[in-house]
């Protein structure tokens, strides 16, 4: 089981490699044709702030989707989560208790969550989707009549704060995505989780304890929620019911455009974090070069679309990533590189 | 499984990385491509100026127009009534909204429009929640925008001047009066709102409240029902209040969608004519039950006339000529408007309500 992870890891992740050159090209266009989305790279990070919330909730999913699994309701756990904070705010707790209360709340969904899928077996789609109608609900009648808004500066500070140039909610999202890439790319947890999506089985038989593993996943998943909920209340000095419902499909998105396969079993959670920064540049940089959201949502569509259609032909067509088919095609035309090309075919 | 490859995969790889890149730049430069655009049509509109004249010059000015969300018909003819009086203002209205009807989403058009290249003078929204946009009209405020809004406010200090809609008051009366005319002021209404944190909803429903509780003690508000602004759940939630109280006299939806889901509910339960409906909504979703005389009663305002008044005001805020609060001003065919703090910080209240009829509907386009 090591062995297999062993030798993906190791390898120069391509669709990684082809996300960032898009990356870079994208912020080298929006930066040469929009006179204000650059400002000397301080816009540029200012502009993060706007998709972090998205990107943590793509963390969790990614994680979920890897073993085959899928949390709807992480979104509506944000929601909750924000609406926990905002409340707790204006009711006087102080900052650190309240924003512990609003991540417990979405440990404990992602708990209940990963309880029910793993102990009594029922499909996470199901399950997920009844407990977002449930946080939802929840979120609604704790905000009531007027959801809370109008937060300290200090709370503020955790959506809208800068530390030097650098947001501070960007920092969180980086710290969040190196604990999330290191746990699941270098821990036995990690490769556990892409075993259960890839052949639960067989995972089951080579000692793996999946149960386990999945209550762990959809915990991480709550959690994550829980924080993104957090930031979407400092970011927006309000809180409402629907604050980070709308986030669940791009926060998805960023998942597939990651390359991670929706059945699970492959994919890095590295390249999700890039896909993160890709899709949240394009959309942010189209609005600011004026085009309508209409035309922003119409485009993002065609560029997954795209990104996806090409991926699996790619692979299709040769049975491996991209870079590997790169390599293979540079092999042939190079006789010194015979050693790298049987090495590569042996897989 | 790599035993037969061939050039052929290559080529794939290739042709793969190449279109990758091509849609991108494709998509981008066709963005840049309309983006040239919208300068020019500005130019345009601006009336016979000199080629290629920069926006924003000679007086020129640029309004956008940020609805809760596009292709709403009352927010349509906002911004048809803009575009009206426009050319003479020396105007160019910018329509752009959200795809959704989400305060977020609507928070990153503004925040699009304040940092692009062409920034407009002025931004007059329609707000989807009174909190999520307060930080991007901020921003647009410390970038030098002056920022209006129309039909939903956020809180005050986010923004210069708010046109309301109609007197919360003047609405409230207007729809139990109507109500009393044709039922009598005994018995039972049910409320059919929005959401339950709809701010100007929840006006409404306490406008009604204080009228009946002054004047017809006899009238009762029954339980109140969330149709969530869509057709569907508002039928379901009408159908309940209609089922849950034998003795209701009439409905009261107060939201756009709330009409239409509340009318197919009285008609499906063969209540027409027997149970009242007393609306606030436009025209044109309602026409059919106008000619089949369910629909007793329907208000609102002049939205066209609401879009002018838009203008009007955009074009004094630009010039600096709009007066504070207290004071009051001329709009062009519109007629005199005074500003007031009641009930929010430099409020222009737009009209009383208007009534739809059997005989006047035909009137209005929205």
């Amino acid at each position: 089981m090591t062995g297999i992870a062993l030798a993906r890891r190791h390898r120069v992740p391509a669709w990684g490699v082809t996300l960032t050159l898009v990356l870079v090209a994208e912020l080298f266009y929006f930066t040469l044709t929009t006179r204000h989305f650059a400002e000397g790279g301080k816009g540029m990070l200012v502009l993060t702030e706007q998709f972090v919330p998205t990107g943590i909730l793509a963390l969790g999913a990614a994680a979920v989707i890897l073993t085959g699994n899928i949390d709807l309701s992480a979104g509506a756990t944000a929601s909750l989560s924000a609406i926990v904070v905002g409340s707790e705010l204006q009711h006087g707790t102080g900052m650190g208790p309240a924003i512990l209360y609003a991540i417990g709340i979405g440990v404990a969904v992602g708990l209940f969550n990963g309880l029910v899928v793993a102990l009594l077996g029922i499909d996470s789609l199901l399950v997920t989707l009844a407990t977002q109608f449930i946080a939802t609900s929840l979120a609604t009648s704790i905000g009531g009549e007027s959801p809370p808004y109008n937060f300290s500066p200090a709370f503020q500070r955790l959506g809208t704060g800068l530390v030097g140039v650098i947001p501070v909610s960007l920092l969180i999202f980086a710290v969040l995505s190196v604990v999330v890439v290191t746990v699941v790319t270098y821990t036995g947890f990690g490769r556990a989780l892409a075993l259960i999506g890839y052949n639960r089985s067989a995972a089951e038989y080579s000692g793996i304890r999946a149960r386990s593993v999945l209550v762990s996943v959809f915990t991480l998943s709550g959690s994550l929620a829980g924080v993104a909920g957090v930031i979407l209340a400092a970011y927006y000095n309000s809180a409402r019911d629907d604050i980070g419902t709308t986030l669940l499909l791009p926060a998805i998105t960023c998942v597939v455009l990651g390359g991670v396969d929706i059945f699970g079993g492959r994919g890095r959670i590295g390249e999700v974090v890039v896909a993160v920064f890709v899709l949240g540049f394009l959309t942010q940089g189209l609005l600011i070069q004026g085009r309508s959201s209409l035309t922003a949502t119409m485009i993002t569509g065609f560029v997954l679309i795209g990104a996806l259609i090409i991926k699996v032909s790619v692979e299709r067509a040769a049975g491996e990533t991209l870079l590997a088919a790169t390599r293979r095609l540079v092999g042939q035309r190079t006789a010194a590189r015979r050693p790298l090309r049987s090495l590569l075919d042996r897989e | 499984m790599s035993t037969r490859k061939k050039a052929g995969k290559g080529t794939v790889v290739a042709a793969g990385i190449v279109a990758a890149v091509a849609l991108v730049t494709s998509a981008c430069t066709s963005g840049a491509n309309a983006g040239g655009g919208n300068a020019p049509t500005g130019g345009a509109s601006g009336g016979g100026g000199t080629g290629g004249a920069v926006v924003n010059n000679n007086g020129d000015m640029t309004l956008a127009i940020v609805p809760k969300l596009l292709g709403l018909s009352v927010f349509e003819a906002n911004v048809k009534g803009a575009k009206q009086v426009a050319p003479n203002l020396h105007m160019n209205v910018n329509y752009t909204a959200s795809v959704k009807a989400s305060g977020p989403d609507q928070a990153n058009v503004i925040t699009g429009l304040v940092k692009s290249n062409n920034p407009p003078k002025v931004i007059a929204y329609s707000a989807n929640d009174p909190t999520s946009e307060v930080p991007a009209l901020q921003a647009a405020k410390a970038a030098g925008i002056k920022v209006i809004g129309f039909d939903s406010d956020v809180t005050a200090s986010a923004r210069d001047y708010f046109i309301q809609d109609t007197g919360y008051p003047e609405m409230g009366q207007a729809l139990i009066d109507a109500v009393v005319k044709k039922f009598g002021s005994s018995g039972t209404v049910g409320i059919l709102s929005s959401t339950k944190d709809a701010t100007i909803q929840n006006e409404w429903i306490k406008a009604m409240r204080d009228y009946i509780s002054s004047k017809y003690p006899d009238l009762k508000i029954g339980p109140i029902g969330y149709g969530q602004s869509n057709q569907a759940t508002s039928q379901t939630q009408a159908t309940n209040l209609i089922n849950s109280n034998p003795d209701l006299k009439a409905l009261i939806p107060i939201d756009g969608a709330a009409v239409p889901g509340a009318l197919a509910a009285v008609k499906a339960l063969g209540q027409a004519g027997k149970i009242g409906v007393f609306g606030i909504g436009d025209p044109n979703p309602n026409r059919q039950y106008f000619a089949d005389g369910s629909l007793t009663g329907l208000f609102l305002w002049d939205e066209v006339k609401q879009g002018q008044l838009i203008a009007y005001v955009a074009r004094m805020v630009a010039d600096g000529k709009m007066p504070a609060s207290g004071g009051s001003f001329t709009a062009g065919d519109l007629g005199t408007f005074t500003v007031t703090n009641d009930p929010a910080p430099n409020t222009i209240i737009f009209s009383k309500p208007l009534e739809f009829t059997k005989d006047n509907y035909a009137q209005y386009d929205f």
